[in-house]
């Protein structure tokens, strides 16, 4: 697994965070978790650099987090507020606008 | 929760980063969960104890890297950081405003102190003025 975040990435930790808490509450290590299964481990980063991303987007406002006792542990659930699914919104849309045009790019026997 | 060892050096690194120390104290906290449950994934996959501490390791990340996710969100700095002039003239007027108040801190600190040289110096002047007034008693007499 990839250890270091690359230039290139700068704003997907942010998307991919907003989208899997969008569905429903989770604590760090679950979005982690929840990550590499949906991108099937293609997106690897060093998992300490998720709670940065959740304090940013918490003192943001697009986060709320919400201490919750499970099995004995307090765990710190984050939830997504409606300034965050607004956020959620622009950055998916930013993404598929980025990812549209490398395609096309990529396709495009011009360039490739 | 008891502070890791593993992350006294990222403590250090935010620390003099200026973040605010309640996010240092929220990122270690959920840090050393996040840990406590790759450990705990990796024992029950069937590692050792070392070799799952090891695997809890590498997943959670360098610190270095860890440090540098953290600094690089300025939302996360303490005040005095992120307005630097601010945080300078308040604590000039806190210095001005506590200054004329020193004199009597330290009074109020030093009470026993101050009561026995008072009565130090009290006794000493009435001794003197006792041998002045004999002397000149004497000298009227003689």
């Amino acid at each position: 697994m990839a250890q270091t975040n690359p230039p290139f990435m700068t704003g997907v930790p942010e998307l991919l965070v907003l989208r899997m808490l969008a569905d429903r509450e989770m604590y760090g290590y679950e979005i982690v978790k929840a990550v590499r299964l949906v991108t099937a481990e293609a997106i690897g980063l060093g998992e300490g650099v998720i709670y940065p991303v959740l304090h940013g987007l918490e003192e943001s406002g697009a986060l709320r987090p919400k201490r919750k006792s499970v099995n004995g542990r307090e765990r710190v659930y984050y939830a997504v507020t409606a300034k965050g699914r607004r956020r959620l919104e622009h950055l998916s849309d930013e993404w598929k606008r980025v990812s549209g045009g490398v395609n096309s790019a990529l396709g495009d026997p011009e360039h490739a | 929760m008891p502070e890791r060892p593993q992350f006294e050096a990222l403590k250090l690194e935010l620390q003099r980063g200026g973040i605010a120390k309640t996010y240092i104290d929220r990122t270690l906290r959920e840090l050393s969960d996040h840990y406590d449950d790759l450990e705990r994934a990796a024992l029950d996959a069937g590692y050792c104890a070392d070799d799952a501490a090891d695997v809890a390791r590498k997943h959670l990340g360098n610190h270095v890297v860890i440090a540098a996710a953290v600094l690089a969100q300025p939302r996360l700095m303490s005040w005095s950081r992120r307005w630097p002039t601010v945080a300078f003239c308040m604590r000039s007027a806190m210095a001005i405003g506590v200054l004329p108040a020193r004199p009597m801190l330290y009074v109020a600190g030093r009470g026993d102190e101050l009561a026995r040289w008072g009565g130090a110096i009290g006794a000493a002047l009435v001794l003197v003025g006792s041998l002045y007034s004999m002397l000149n008693w004497m000298i009227m007499v003689g």
